[in-house]
C-alpha cells in the first residue's frame, strides 16, 4: 500500500516522507481522484471491493488506518 | 407526540430556497431520473442541487442592509435526507420573503411546486422568482398562483434589497422598485426592465467562509466556484448566456458585464487557511482579459489554493499558461464541442483545430498545467450519428497519443434543455432545429415526462430526439470502454458505468414498449423504476470521476438548517 501510494500520488515519494501514519487527506496526497483510484487498485489487487459507506475521512485517515479496514473486510 | 420545539425554528428577512428540479421527486415511479439523463458533467444528480453563485451576493448585499437572508438547500436536504419531511420543514421557516432561482430551466417544475407548498403554508410571505429563465419566461411565471413576484435580470442586488426593505420595513413601494413583474390585486403591474449595470456586475464581496470549516474527506474534495462576469464575449448559439441570448433575453448591447476584480480577489480571501485545502473552478474566466486573469492567478497564488480548473475558449495563451502552471495546480477545460471543424464553428466555438490543439497541450504541460480535459457535445448542428461516433474515434486518438498524460476527453449530451432565449431556440429552421417545448408550462410539464428522450425541448435535421438519447449512451459507453482498455480510467470504473449504462437503456425500453402499448406503466415496472432511481439518486458522481459520491461537503450543500430541526421534521424524527 504504501508503495502504491508512493509510486502513484508522489512521484516515487524520493525525501522518504510517507510513512504509516502521514495524515493523507490533511496534507493533500489523497484526494477524490487520487482515492478512486486507490480504490480501483484495492479492487484489482486484493479482490477486495470497498463499500462506499467505508470510504470515510476516518478509515483513509493514513495508510495504517486504510489497512486496518481492509484487514477487517478481508477477516469477515 | 410530542409539540414540535419551536426554539430551533429558523427566521430570517429572506429565505433563499433552492428547490428540486421535480417536486416530489423523491418514491416517483412514473419518471425515470436515468443516469446521463442530467448530462453527468458536473458532480451533481438529475435533481440538480447546486443553486446559483449570485445567491451569495444577493445575501451579502442584504446583510450590508441590515438584513438577514438565508439560503435553504431545499433539494439537498431532500437528497441528503430522503426521509425529511419537506412541508414540516418548510413550516418551520419564518420570513416575510421567500425567493426561489429559475436560473437553469431544470428547475422550472420543482421551483413552481415548492412555492405552491410555500403559499400554502406561509400565505402570507411574499413568494419571489428571479434568474435568467424566470426573466425569460416572466410574463407567463408570474401568471402562476404561487408567484407574487418576479425579479428580471443578471444583477438583481439593488431591486431585491429594495423589496425586501419595502416588505420587512415597510419602506417604499414596488411600483417603484425597477424590474419587477408583480401581482397587485387582480392586475399585474410591470415596473419596467431598466436596472441593467454596465459595470461592477454583483458588487459586493462573497463570503466563503462558512465553507471553512467543511472537512475534507476522501471522495469530496472542497471545491468554490468564482463568477467574475455574466453574460459573455462569445456567442454559441446553444446557449443560453451568450451574446445572442443577452441581447434577447436582457435587452442589452453589451452583453459581458464584470465584476470589480478587487472583490473577486476578497472572495478568495474569505476561505484563510483553508485555501490550501481547496479547489477552485474558474467559471466563466473565458471571457476574462489578460490584465484580469493574471491579478486572479496572483491572487491565487498568495492565498495558496491548492488547484484551479479554468474554463478556456481558446487555447491559452504561453504568459499565461506559464502564469497558470507558477500559481497552482491549474487544470485547463477546453469545449470544441465537435472534432470536426465545421461542426464546431457552427456550435460558436471552432477557435482552434483539433491539430492546433494536439500542438498546445505539450506547451500547456511543460508550462506546469497537471491536466486538461476536452469536452464534446452531443446535439450540436450538422451532427449525425456517424460524426458523433467519429468524435469518439478521435477521443481513442487523443488517448493515445497522450498516453500516460493527464489529457481526458470527455462526451455529453445537451440535456434536458436547449437554453430557451439562445439563438437555436429562436431561430430554429435556420440551424437545423425543431423546437418541442416553447412556453414555460410545457417545460415543467417535459420535465416528468416518464422518458428523459421526450423531455428534451429540441431535436435537430440530423438527430431526433431518440436518436439524441440512443447516440449519447452509445458514445460514452464507447468512450469509457476506449478508457479503460488504455488504463485512462480504472477498469472497476469503467465496468461500473457501462454496467449502469446497459441497466438503464434497458428499463428505458421497457418503459417505452409499455407506454406505446397501453399508455401507461403497469404496477412491477414502476416498482422497478422507484428502486432505480433510489439507487441513482443515492449518491453523485460524474464523467471526470465515475465513482458514486456520498452528498455533503460541496460548496452547495446545505449548511443553514441545524441537525435538530432535521432530525425533528423527518419523518422517523416526527414518529419518535
Amino acid at each position: 500500500m504504501l508503495a502504491f501510494i508512493r509510486d502513484s500520488f508522489l512521484a516515487g515519494d524520493p525525501d522518504g516522507e510517507l510513512e504509516p501514519d502521514t495524515p493523507l487527506l490533511e496534507l493533500g496526497i489523497l484526494n477524490s481522484l487520487n482515492t478512486a483510484t486507490l480504490v480501483a487498485h484495492v479492487r484489482k489487487e486484493y479482490g477486495l471491493t470497498v463499500p462506499l459507506s467505508d470510504v470515510s475521512a476516518a478509515t483513509f485517515r493514513s495508510v495504517a488506518t486504510i489497512t486496518d479496514m481492509l484487514h477487517a473486510r478481508l477477516a469477515a | 407526540m410530542n409539540a414540535p420545539d419551536t426554539a430551533t425554528d429558523l427566521r430570517a428577512d429572506m429565505f433563499l430556497l433552492h428547490a428540486p428540479s421535480v417536486y416530489d421527486f423523491r418514491e416517483r415511479d412514473d419518471v425515470l431520473f436515468a443516469y446521463l439523463s442530467d448530462s453527468d458533467s458536473v458532480n451533481v444528480t438529475s435533481v440538480y442541487e447546486m443553486y446559483p453563485i449570485g445567491w451569495f451576493s444577493i445575501k451579502q448585499k442584504l446583510a450590508e442592509n441590515g438584513f438577514d437572508c438565508r439560503i435553504v438547500n431545499i433539494a439537498s436536504l431532500m437528497l441528503m435526507h430522503p426521509e425529511l419531511d419537506v412541508e414540516a420543514l418548510i413550516s418551520r421557516l419564518d420570513a416575510p420573503v421567500i425567493g426561489f432561482d429559475l436560473h437553469w430551466m431544470t428547475q422550472c417544475h420543482g421551483a413552481i411546486e415548492l412555492a405552491r407548498v410555500v403559499k400554502r403554508i406561509h400565505p402570507e410571505a411574499l413568494i419571489v422568482f428571479g434568474g435568467i429563465s424566470a426573466t425569460y419566461f416572466a410574463a407567463e411565471l408570474i401568471e402562476y398562483d404561487a408567484v407574487d413576484v418576479v425579479v428580471q435580470g443578471y444583477d438583481t442586488l439593488e431591486p431585491v434589497t429594495k423589496l425586501v426593505t419595502a416588505a420587512v420595513r415597510g419602506q417604499g413601494s414596488l411600483a417603484d422598485i425597477p424590474n419587477l413583474l408583480y401581482k397587485s390585486g387582480d392586475r399585474i403591474e410591470n415596473t419596467g426592465f431598466s436596472h441593467k449595470p454596465a459595470a461592477n456586475y454583483n458588487n459586493v464581496r462573497n463570503d466563503w467562509s462558512y465553507y471553512q470549516q467543511t472537512p475534507v474527506t476522501p471522495l469530496s474534495s472542497k471545491l468554490i466556484m468564482t463568477l467574475p462576469n455574466t453574460g459573455c464575449a462569445h456567442d454559441c448559439g446553444w446557449c443560453g448566456g451568450s451574446k445572442f441570448a443577452y441581447r434577447n433575453i436582457m435587452g442589452v448591447q453589451k452583453t459581458l458585464v464584470q465584476k470589480d476584480n478587487d472583490l473577486i480577489v476578497e472572495e478568495l480571501r474569505t476561505m484563510g487557511e483553508a485555501a490550501r485545502k481547496t479547489s477552485i473552478y474558474a467559471l466563466q474566466c473565458y471571457s476574462e482579459n489578460k490584465k484580469r486573469m493574471h491579478q486572479y492567478l496572483d491572487a491565487v497564488h498568495d492565498f495558496g489554493y491548492r488547484s484551479v480548473y479554468f474554463e478556456q475558449f481558446h487555447l491559452t495563451p504561453a504568459d499565461t499558461l506559464k502564469k497558470m502552471g507558477e500559481s497552482t495546480e491549474a487544470y485547463i477545460m477546453l469545449s470544441p464541442e465537435s472534432h470536426d471543424p465545421r461542426i464546431s464553428k457552427a456550435a460558436g466555438r471552432g477557435t482552434f483545430t483539433m491539430e492546433q490543439m494536439e500542438d498546445w497541450i505539450p506547451r500547456a504541460m511543460d508550462a506546469g498545467v497537471k491536466g486538461v480535459m476536452v469536452w464534446f457535445f452531443i446535439g450540436m448542428p450538422y451532427q449525425d450519428r456517424q460524426s458523433v461516433r467519429d468524435t469518439v474515434a478521435y477521443c481513442e486518438h487523443l488517448i493515445k497519443k497522450f498516453a500516460g498524460q493527464p489529457v481526458l476527453p470527455l462526451i455529453c449530451p445537451m440535456v434536458p434543455f436547449l437554453d430557451p432565449g439562445c439563438r437555436f431556440f429562436e431561430e430554429p429552421a435556420q440551424h437545423g432545429y425543431r423546437i418541442m417545448h416553447r412556453t414555460l408550462e410545457e417545460h415543467r410539464q417535459a420535465m416528468v415526462e416518464p422518458l428523459w428522450h421526450r423531455r428534451l425541448n429540441y431535436e435537430t435535421e440530423w438527430l431526433s430526439r431518440r436518436d439524441l438519447q440512443d447516440v449519447s449512451y452509445e458514445a460514452i459507453a464507447r468512450l469509457v470502454t476506449v478508457k479503460g482498455e488504455h488504463g485512462a480510467l480504472p477498469d472497476t470504473f469503467c465496468e461500473a458505468v457501462l454496467s449502469t449504462i446497459e441497466e438503464t437503456k434497458a428499463l428505458l425500453a421497457e418503459m417505452e414498449h409499455a407506454l406505446e402499448l397501453d399508455g401507461r406503466l403497469p404496477a412491477d415496472l414502476r416498482t422497478r423504476v422507484r428502486d432505480y432511481n433510489r439507487k441513482i439518486l443515492a449518491y453523485s458522481s460524474d464523467q471526470i470521476l465515475p465513482m458514486p459520491r456520498p452528498f455533503g461537503g460541496r460548496w452547495f450543500d446545505d449548511v443553514t438548517v441545524p441537525p435538530a430541526l432535521i432530525e425533528q421534521v423527518t419523518r422517523a424524527g416526527a414518529a419518535a
